[in-house]
């Protein structure tokens, strides 16, 4: 079995820490995003894990595509890499061929494609996330088998498991940024806290309609405050 | 065509010395034989209407149509030769097609505009090939609106407010002109249409003709079944389909009445000259 | 050898921005005998005259089917059609593998025309030298469609193709008002006396030279050829085949003399459309 992650025998839960490739780096990982009034928002941990070994502890895994669509990569930093290249690839060819950038859902479609007619290949789990000129902010998932959901918020990597009912519990449709922020950044503290394969700082990017793109970093040792330095990129 | 028999006009793809490709110059002419056709990109849609000419009774009417639907928000009237149209528009298909599976979302207009020039335009690249003997008006509706283009057999394409194209078509233009399309709507633009496609007609060498008209709208009830769709539903809420048959009926009725009037009057005219004349 | 430059091939267009490939495939259609299709609203019929090449050899084939509810007619070179038919077989087949049906005929002539339509727009192929009149029936009802090398295919209520087909046209065109109503034998005979139109003067239709095909509304394609063919054209004696009226003629004739009387009756058995329904009228 290649891409068996864990499996039920009589001794209990086996977590197989060998199922990547050798030397494979994974992105065992807490990543969500969600729309608010405005746009959207992304987060995720920065833990990118070899086994037991931490190999990075401040990992940039909120990926620029657009100008306005991101994502979120969980699994093999390598194939996520990959597919994110491919993609860009593709919206930017889009963007000068047809004179206007693509849509969301378009991005999302793209993503799609290449992780299901490739799934048997890939370890990717992404989120796909942006604002476009008509829809506004959307936020799609894509997970292991390559099926596409679009959704209001939506969360992935072995950290999620334990968010779930957070998550339900917080939710309120239209949020404030500030609201928002809150509500990513609580839910991803909750998800470090509790999964091993999570950790490190939280990162965020927000996306506003006709705005740059915002990043927005959370540190451990200062308990995640808010705010302690904002980045422009 | 000073150059014919000088042998630059017998291949495809061969430059004249004056730099003309003769090949494409000649499919143009078999467009300018065809059925007058014309596109109005009105305020809240678009309209394309064609001169179908009764070449026989024993044609089914209804059937044998000029105007396709390429996608639910796309048609394609052509003139020219009718089987060139005809895989024309199964290209513009599959370009829809494709565009949907690969972006999940219907084609816009522009693109397909383009995407269908450079198809036209690669068919006077080669010498084992010709150019398409057809002009295709393109018709849609995308986020950006309505949407209007015309693509000549050379490839060329560009947007319109109004577009004409076959044996008629100088006589629709100057028609289209005296229109202001920006602030037109759908229902008004139907008897334009008409009105402008009687007015091109050749009576004194055509045979009897009936009109073909299609619009690509958007209303209440299209645009609400785009947002009820079910999941998955690609649709933007516009849709291409036939003029309602009561509407184009009186269209056509208001349209022969007009042009039967202002020829009274043309003739009115003329008699009087003639007096002068005589005088 | 070629009457002008431009009708070397069909990817060359003339100035007049017409392709003679093309149009000469058209004659290649004129070349071959007449077919004639006409349909009502629950039936379509195809009608053609065969011709044998020699006095002692069989008759060409002049109607294929193609499946229970399809068949079709044609003129000119019958390797094309045969080429064609058998595309229409395996589109036909498709359908009832794919969809559990038989193919809509508007499809299925869609299909052919696309066909057509590349082989004159490419270099080293030649247009199809055949037309075919298709028969069919599907969801929709009866239909009957006619195609052409060009690509150019059309639907009608009644048509004709081959030599001298004009003349079944005309016929066609006088009575095609009354088809939709006719009963099944008498859209064959409608069809026989438009083919029969086509005739050269000292030519008739006989069981060896006529073939027909009819297909209707929950009715499979029939086909009827040799002694089957006698049943509808003695239908058609009733109303005055020209074998039938010739030997009227003679038996009038004989039994008559200069009487006056007999030239009324002569008169009258000359049929109801006259001289210029007949076989007299061969413009093209």
């Amino acid at each position: 079995m290649v891409n068996r992650t864990g499996n039920l025998t009589e001794d209990g839960i086996h977590v197989d820490m060998e199922h990547l490739k050798k030397g494979e780096v994974n992105l065992g990982t807490s990543i969500m995003a969600i729309q608010f009034a405005d746009g959207v928002i992304l987060g995720a941990d920065s833990r990118t894990t070899t086994g037991a070994y931490i190999a990075n502890r401040v990992t940039d895994k909120l990926t620029q595509i657009t100008d306005s669509i991101w994502c979120c990569r969980s699994g093999s930093a390598a194939d996520t890499q990959a597919v994110a290249d491919i993609v860009r690839y593709h919206l930017n060819l889009f963007e000068i061929q047809n004179g206007h950038p693509p849509s969301v859902a378009t991005a999302a479609s793209i993503f799609q494609e290449i992780c299901y007619t490739n799934k048997d290949a890939l370890t990717a789990g992404i989120i796909v996330a942006g604002v476009d000129r008509h829809k506004g902010g959307q936020v799609y998932n894509i997970p292991l088998g390559g099926s596409l959901h679009q959704s209001k918020y939506t969360i992935s990597g072995s950290g999620s498991s334990y968010i779930y009912g957070f998550c339900d519990s917080y939710w309120k449709d239209d949020m404030n940024l500030e609201e928002g922020m809150k509500f990513v950044k609580e839910a991803l503290k909750e998800a470090i806290k509790w999964d091993g394969s999570s950790g490190g700082v939280i990162r965020m990017v927000v996306l506003k309609k006709g705005k740059k793109p915002e990043r927005h970093l959370f540190l451990p040792d200062e308990d995640y405050v808010d705010p302690p330095k904002k980045q422009a990129e | 065509m000073t150059s014919i028999g000088t042998g630059y006009d017998l291949s495809n793809s061969v430059f004249s010395p004056d730099g003309r490709n003769f090949q494409v110059e000649y499919a143009q002419k078999a467009v300018e034989n065809g059925p007058t056709t014309i596109g109005l990109r009105c305020k809240d849609g678009v309209i394309l209407a064609c001169e179908k000419l009764i070449t026989s009774k024993l044609l089914v009417p209804g059937s044998n149509k000029r105007i396709s639907t390429v996608d639910r928000h796309i048609g394609i009237a052509t003139s020219g030769l009718i089987p060139d149209g005809k895989h024309f528009i199964n290209r513009a298909r599959d370009e829809a097609i494709s565009w949907r599976r690969n972006f999940k979302d219907s084609v816009p207009i522009a693109s397909l505009a383009d995407r269908m020039g450079s198809y036209a335009q690669a068919y006077t690249l080669y010498s084992s090939v010709r150019p398409f003997g057809v002009t295709a008006i393109v018709a849609g509706a995308d986020n950006d609106g309505p949407g209007l283009y015309m693509i000549e057999p050379s490839g060329l394409y560009w947007g319109y407010f109004g577009a004409a194209t076959g044996k008629g078509r100088q006589a629709a233009k100057s028609e289209i002109e005296k229109l202001n399309l920006s602030e037109l709507t759908l229902l008004q633009g139907i008897k334009e249409a008409a009105r402008i496609i009687y007015v091109a007609h050749d009576d004194n060498k055509d045979k009897e003709f009936e009109i073909e008209m299609t619009w690509v709208t958007k209303d209440a009830k299209t645009a609400n079944a785009a947002v009820t769709g079910s999941r998955g539903m690609i649709w933007n809420g516009w849709v291409h389909e036939e003029v309602p048959k009561e509407l184009l009926e009186e269209a056509a009725r208001e349209a022969k009445k007009a042009v039967e009037e202002e020829d009274e009057e043309d003739d009115d005219a003329k008699g009087e000259e003639k007096m002068d004349e005589d005088l | 050898m070629f009457r002008n430059n431009y009708d070397n091939d069909s990817v060359t267009f003339s100035p007049q921005g017409r392709i003679f490939q093309v149009e000469y495939a058209l004659e290649a259609i004129k070349q071959g005998s007449a077919a004639v299709g006409l349909r009502s609203k629950t039936h379509v019929a195809l009608v053609a005259l065969k011709r044998n090449a020699e006095e002692l050899g069989s008759y060409q084939k002049k109607i294929i089917p193609i499946d229970k509810h399809l068949g079709v007619a044609l003129a000119g070179l019958s390797p094309d059609a045969r080429v064609l038919s058998n595309f229409m077989r395996q589109q036909s087949m498709a359908s009832r593998l794919l969809y559990k049906r038989p193919v809509p005929v508007s499809r299925v002539v869609n299909s052919i025309a696309d066909k057509a339509q590349v082989n004159t727009q490419h270099y080293g192929k030649r247009p199809y030298g055949v037309g075919l009149l298709i028969a069919g029936v599907d969801e929709t009802g009866p239909h009957l469609w006619e195609f052409q090398p060009s690509g150019q295919i059309l639907e009608y209520f009644g048509a004709a193709i081959g030599a001298r087909s004009q003349s079944a046209r005309t016929y066609l065109e006088r009575h095609f008002e009354s088809f939709p109503d006719v009963s099944r034998d008498e859209l064959v005979l409608h069809g026989l006396k438009a083919l029969r139109d086509t005739l050269q003067q000292d030519k008739e239709l006989t069981t060896d030279n006529t073939s027909i095909a009819i297909v209707g509304i929950g009715e499979d394609l029939k086909q009827y050829d040799g002694p089957r063919v006698k049943r509808f054209l003695d239908l058609l004696g009733e109303d005055g085949t020209k074998s039938q009226r010739a030997a009227r003629l003679d038996t009038a004739m004989d039994a008559g003399g200069a009487d006056d009387d007999n030239d009324d009756e002569l008169a009258g058995l000359l049929g109801e459309s006259g001289p210029s329904g007949s076989a007299m009228d061969t413009t093209e």
